[in-house]
């Protein structure tokens, strides 16, 4: 009888199960990374509202993009101590030494960053609704970050294991990490305020189907290029 | 009716436009024959050092 | 380090030539445009633009060979080709800006999806450099670099075209190729048009002749680097 318990797939699984507990359970544990990056968000929110004067009609066009805005800064900061903790606790040594498939450490790490990021957008988006008194439960709204979250953590978490491996290190994270994530930023801003305004889904798709081909385009590269990143 | 406007005088563009090319084609030469002799020198000095 | 090929010589003598000759057709060969001179602009604008595309093409294609082959010969092409990209996409947006300033009077125009997109490349490409700064060692900085060049190689086609569709609501699209750009009135005699497509030849072998400097100089580099190890045993 060919017992399936340590199948290679079972074992993939069981990895990435492994990754995506072990950080969000020492997350829950301490909450240092959720509450700096939450009190930053909350700060970016603040400096907006300084810095761009926001009177009740400029604020619904401008929503969006500073929504937005704060979830690229806040991810790169997760981001970046995600993989710093893996590296400067030498987690990654250990994880390489297990005889599991490259790609599942990549799988648990992205999704443990995407929880991470969502968590965050989680918070945000009734602290922005409260403080500017705008309805931001929004179904297509929420699709749009689920989407654009995906897409900026397939990319950010592949970065982000090279750039921890450099002398630059944190600095180097949004340099590169921007200007490639650039689509992503163009269609969920253009969609989430389309949603926001209530502009009719059909005339939305070109953005969403943006982001979901960025999706899958990048979660696919990531994924067969990771190895290349971890080796030793 | 006979005489038509003269095309506007954006010369100074089209100048500015040229010594730029020309100038940052240069200076990209440059740097590579400087790089070049640099490197030279290095490995003249690391041989000289392997023996 | 050996002397230049004959091949390489004849070609610096082609691309001299070529561009004497490209230069003068443009100044004296074509005739003046109802927009002013500073129209000249746009055939040394597009021509160093394809030769951004050319080493933004190869770079794709060395970051994927390096990535199967493991052959540093490859690294040494990747970055010959995203050096020379960067040197000639900042000068085609200098020339563009210029342009636009002349023709639109706009230093900067967030619509042309052209020249937005060859300045996230050259983000892109400084990222690049910075990365590989970043890492000492070449065996490790030639997989990364050639990762990331793969990663914002395939981001960049899809920029282009995000940017094109968010603006195509608000701005209609001046020009989007090379084959708008004939039908253009920016080229409005055969002679502008020659002109024109002379233009994006001698760039052509301005960039053969160049990336094969460049890979000589990175053939430079590497064996120095060699020698550092040995000598430091």
């Amino acid at each position: 009888m060919h017992s399936k318990k340590n199948s290679p797939v079972r074992n993939f699984f069981r990895a990435v199960g492994a990754i995506i507990w072990k950080d969000l359970s020492t997350e829950f544990r301490s909450r240092e990374l959720l509450s700096a990056v939450l009190i930053f968000a909350l700060l970016v929110i603040l400096i907006f509202n300084f810095a761009l004067e926001l009177d009740v009609k400029t604020r619904t066009s401008v929503t969006s993009g500073v929504l937005w805005v704060t979830f690229a800064f806040a991810g790169t900061i997760g981001l970046n101590r995600s993989m710093a903790v893996e590296k400067d606790r030498g987690c990654l040594e250990g994880l390489l030494l297990a005889p599991v498939d490259r790609s599942a450490i990549y799988f648990g790490k992205a999704i443990s960053n995407l929880a991470f990021m969502l968590i965050i957008e989680a918070i945000i988006l009734p602290v922005y609704s409260l403080l500017y008194n705008t309805n931001l439960f929004n179904l297509g709204l929420i699709g749009v970050i689920l989407l654009g979250s995906v897409g900026y953590v397939a990319v950010g978490t592949l970065l982000a294991s090279m750039a921890v491996q450099t002398r630059t290190r944190d600095v180097l994270l949004p340099i590169l990490l921007f200007p490639v994530v650039i689509p992503i930023m163009i269609a969920a801003v253009k969609a989430s305020n389309g949603f926001l305004q209530g502009i009719a889904i059909t005339e939305l798709m070109p953005y969403i189907n943006l982001l979901l081909v960025y999706d899958v385009i990048f979660i696919a590269v990531a994924f067969m290029v990771f190895d290349y990143v971890v080796e030793e | 009716m006979f005489f038509q406007e003269a095309t506007p005088n954006t010369s100074v563009y089209m100048i500015a436009g040229y010594a730029i090319f020309f100038g940052v084609i240069i200076i990209y030469l440059i740097s590579l024959l400087l790089r070049w002799n640099i490197l030279k020198r290095d490995i003249q000095i690391l041989e000289g050092m392997e023996k | 380090m050996q002397p230049q090929p004959l091949a390489l010589k004849v070609l610096n003598i082609a691309s001299a030539v070529l561009l004497a000759i490209a230069t003068g057709m443009v100044f004296f060969y074509a005739q003046l445009a109802e927009s002013g001179p500073a129209q000249r602009i746009f055939y040394f604008h597009v021509a160093n633009a394809w030769v951004g595309m050319l080493g933004f093409l190869a770079a794709a294609v060395a970051s994927v060979a390096y990535l199967r082959t493991h052959d540093i010969k490859w690294d040494v092409v990747e970055l010959a080709a995203i050096e020379i990209s960067l040197v000639f996409f900042f000068i085609a947006i200098m020339l563009g800006s210029i342009w636009a300033k002349a023709e639109w009077n706009t230093w900067w125009r967030w619509e042309d999806n052209r020249l937005v997109t060859a300045a996230i490349m050259e983000m892109i490409y400084f990222a690049y450099m910075l990365l590989r700064q970043g890492i000492e060692d070449s065996d490790r900085r030639a997989r990364f670099s050639a990762v990331y060049a793969l990663v914002g190689s395939l981001s960049v086609p899809i920029t282009f075209m995000s940017i094109r569709w968010a603006n195509a609501l608000f701005h209609p699209l001046v020009i989007s190729t090379v084959s708008d750009a004939i039908k253009t009135p920016f080229l409005a005699t055969s002679e502008m048009k020659l002109t024109f497509f002379f233009c994006l030849f001698t760039f052509s072998v301005i960039f053969i002749n160049l990336i094969w400097h460049r890979i000589r100089l990175g053939n430079l580099e590497q064996k120095v680097e060699q020698l550092k190890l040995k000598v430091m045993q």
